[in-house]
């Protein structure tokens, strides 16, 4: 199909460089990323991508070891002896997992320890209170366990302080420092020096929380001037029993972190996004289970054991981008899933500029593009770019779980595309008012023209004879005649007049066509045909040779092929005689009190002004005192009703029909008239309504 | 109204005229009718046999062609004429001016003598 381009002028120039300037300066704000509200709105996008498409779980290399109401139950209050601790970490590690962490941070020395107890009893003897502190600490039984199984501790980062140093794994640092990049934290909420020191591994617990929603975690972090891994990261370096930590940078920030062969790419800040999966309390194992040896070991062998809380009151249960509330340490589980499956996110560095670019053609398209086109075509095109955007977003992120964010381009799309209605109906608003000042312009312009045919119509009827005034001094002639022109000035004529004392002279005619060529010709053959009539050299008894002279005259100029129909007639008052010319005019009726109509039916030629060299005939008729001539025009015959019917010589003839003594012109008249307003109802009539009744009185 | 034209045998050029022949009518015909018409052709019948009514607008439009033709020696008829329109045409005398045959054959015959 061919695109119809409407001839919708361009925007003018000032407009559309107006509309580009803003669309490069946002974009220019977008590369910044200093547009108000564009990161909650693309955190929005990348969350719906997790909940449309949550990841899911391809292998379970992590278990977590769930301090859980159970438990608690089971073992009693948190904070457990530390010599429970380590009795869990002994059964888990007797289970040769691959690496063991705890999301537990031990900040006091426990309490609950032997020697500490004996504080609690009074008046215990020296002895005994020696022999009960020679008994080893708690921490000291949980240090020899973490020592053991290399278990890892975590921290957690505080923003405020003064710098502490901790020990961590070294740092292998690929391309530039990472520490100008990454999440720092000035202190550290810490373990015990003892347990700490037993750690083989030391991770930072912290991740970023937004509102309550856990969406980034940051995988390095500095404490003070020490580069922390993540308990995930860490968990990893121990599993694969590697020294160091490895981060990769360039200049524009960090590009991954790892262990031994292992790149895991993170953000620019060495965080990573998490994609997550739905809750799955398959990762749980119970911890009274563990203590209460219930457990199969093959569940813990060879996995990266995390263990944590999710008893109630215990820990807050952060809620994921997907929307689930789950304990913290599943968060953990779910980042070592993904760098196990291969899975994790990135938003990658060169994604801004991909949404610059998205964002500059539907700049230009919206600006220079839509606005040529029909609607039908926009709203398609409109509806396939929204349709387009989105799929490059979730195609990136299902495919590749790369983030790009595709609201920034719609948003700009939407706010753009709005403006460009709200230009057009500005324009619009503008342009009907110009059209409504022209259709009034119109308006005024026929009613000027409508005034002036009204003008036309009253002079057109001024120019024929009033009955009641032409004859007044003549009793031997009783005349009637009506014409009710139709809308338009119409070319009917009617007129009588005397030619000299004993003949009077009558006719009526019809113009072909309607409207002002018609009324003007109308005139021109009235006037000619009185003029002629009333030259002293006229023969009224040759009324065809008068008429023949009037019909030279009208055809020669007559460039529209108009003509007239004409009934002629000139009485002699003094003998009853018609003289009489038809010149392709309706035959007129002869009526009498107790007599049958008659027809005049003698024709003398075709109508008036169609061929300039026809001789008319002349035909005679003896009129008694008695008879009514009525010659009336296709106006009466054919006016037409609401069902378009005519109203027909028949009904012309019965409303004639039962005349008597009593009847005169006008009462003939009004009876025809009557007849066909009744007819014809409140239907406008097409044509003039022409009749003229004449009676000689002898 | 509608016009159709069709070429017969010798010629002859048969222009179908149907509807009312009326201002409103003869407005929507006038221009393809006086085509129809133009040298160099020169046997013209008209077939008004679905014309069910003539105003006086109609006989102007027969005139108007029939002058055109016979002006440059063509032959120009009507055919097939309903009553009460071939009434109108003899009330005017038009029928002395133009030549109006009963059937299209009358009419073909009258063309090809």
């Amino acid at each position: 199909m061919k695109l119809k381009f409407p001839k919708i002028p361009s925007l003018p120039p000032f407009r559309s460089w107006a509309g580009l300037i803003g669309v490069l300066i946002l974009i220019s704000f977008h590369l910044q990323e200093t547009i108000p509200f564009q990161s909650t709105i693309r955190n929005y996008v990348f969350d719906l991508y997790q909940q449309v498409l949550p990841r899911e779980r391809i292998s379970a290399p992590v278990v977590i070891v769930d301090i859980d109401e159970q438990s608690l139950n089971q073992y009693g209050q948190w904070p457990w002896p530390r010599s429970l601790v380590a009795k869990l970490v002994d059964k888990v590690g007797t289970m040769k997992p691959a690496s063991i962490a705890l999301d537990i941070i031990m900040p006091e020395v426990d309490r609950s320890s032997p020697c500490n107890i004996t504080e609690y009893i009074p008046n215990i003897d020296p002895i005994t209170r020696g022999k009960i502190c020679d008994l080893p600490s708690n921490d000291a039984l949980l240090a020899i366990k973490l020592k053991q199984y290399d278990a890892i501790l975590g921290v957690a980062g505080i923003e405020s302080g003064d710098n502490i140093n901790l020990r961590a794994a070294p740092l292998l640092v690929s391309g530039s420092d990472p520490k100008s990049w990454i999440k720092h934290f000035s202190s550290a909420l810490t373990n015990i020096d003892q347990l700490d020191r037993a750690a083989a591994g030391h991770a930072i617990l912290s991740t970023e929380v937004e509102n309550g929603v856990i969406r980034r975690v940051p995988m390095i972090a500095t404490v003070g001037n020490t580069v922390m891994p993540s308990l995930s990261l860490e968990s990893l370096r121990l599993a694969t029993k590697t020294a160091t930590i490895k981060t990769y940078a360039t200049e524009r920030g960090i590009t991954g972190v790892g262990v031994s062969d292992l790149i895991i790419p993170t953000q620019s800040d060495g965080s990573l996004y998490v994609h997550f999966s739905r809750h799955d309390p398959s990762r749980f194992i119970s911890a009274g289970s563990i203590l209460d040896d219930k457990i199969d070991p093959d569940s813990i062998t060879q996995k990266l054991v995390l263990i944590g809380f999710s008893g109630l009151g215990l820990v807050d249960f952060p809620t994921t981008a997907i929307g689930d509330r789950v304990p913290g340490v599943e968060i953990h589980a779910q980042i070592m899933e993904t760098i196990f499956d291969g899975t994790t996110l990135l938003r990658p560095h060169w994604a801004l500029w991909l949404e610059a670019t998205l964002m500059l053609f539907i700049g230009l398209a919206v600006l220079y593009l839509l606005p040529r086109l029909h609607t039908h075509y926009q709203v398609a095109l409109v509806g396939l770019s929204l349709v387009l955007t989105v799929a490059i977003g979730v195609i990136a992120y299902q495919q590749a779980r790369l983030l790009i964010d595709v609201a920034s381009p719609i948003l700009l799309f939407l706010t753009l595309y709005i403006a460009m209605l709200a230009d057009t109906l500005i324009q619009d608003e503008g342009q009907i008012e110009v059209l409504e000042q022209d259709l009034r312009a119109q308006r005024e312009e026929a009613a000027k023209v409508q005034g002036e045919m009204e003008a036309a119509k009253r002079f057109q009827m001024g120019i024929l004879p009033q009955a009641a005034t032409s004859f007044s001094d003549q009793p031997r002639v009783d005349i009637a005649a009506i014409m009710e022109p139709a809308k338009m000035v119409g070319g009917d004529l009617y007129d009588f007049f005397m030619l000299d004392e004993s003949h009077m002279f009558f006719s009526i005619g019809d113009v072909c066509g309607k409207g002002v060529p018609a009324s003007l010709f109308m005139v021109i053959s009235k006037t000619l045909c009185k003029s002629i009539a009333l030259r002293e050299d006229a023969d009224y008894g040759q009324l065809g040779q008068i008429i023949s002279q009037a019909n030279r005259e009208i055809a020669r100029d007559n460039p529209e092929m108009l003509f007239v129909t004409a009934f002629i007639g000139i009485i002699n008052l003094d003998t009853g005689e018609l003289t009489y010319c038809n010149a392709g005019h309706e035959r007129p009726f002869l009526i009498a009190p107790n007599n049958k109509p008659k027809e005049l039916a003698k024709a003398s030629g075709p109508p008036i002004a169609i061929m300039d060299d026809i001789e008319y005939k002349t035909f005679t008729y003896k009129l008694s005192s008695e008879e009514f001539i009525c010659v009336f025009t296709d106006g009466i015959t054919e006016a037409m009703n609401g069902q378009d019917e005519l109203f027909g010589s028949q009904r012309l003839l019965d409303a004639i029909s039962n005349v008597d003594a009593t009847d005169n012109a006008q009462t003939v008249l009004h009876k025809v008239c009557d007849q066909v307003h009744k007819f014809v109802g409140n239907v406008e009539p097409s044509d003039d309504l022409t009749m003229l009744v004449v009676r000689w009185r002898g | 109204m509608e016009i159709s034209e069709q070429t017969l045998d010798g010629n002859i050029v048969k222009i179908s005229l149907s509807g009312r022949m009326d201002l409103a009518g003869v407005k929507t015909i006038e221009k393809d009718f006086s085509r129809m018409t133009e040298a160099p052709r020169s046997a013209i019948i008209v077939d008004m046999s679905d014309v069910a009514y003539m105003a006086s607008i109609g006989i102007r439009s027969l005139l108007i062609n029939a002058k055109s033709v016979s002006a440059r020696g063509g032959k120009y008829v009507i055919s097939s004429m309903q009553s009460d329109v071939r009434n109108v045409l003899e009330v005017t005398g038009i029928d002395q001016l133009i030549k109006v045959y009963d059937t299209l054959d009358d009419a073909i015959k009258y063309m090809t003598a």
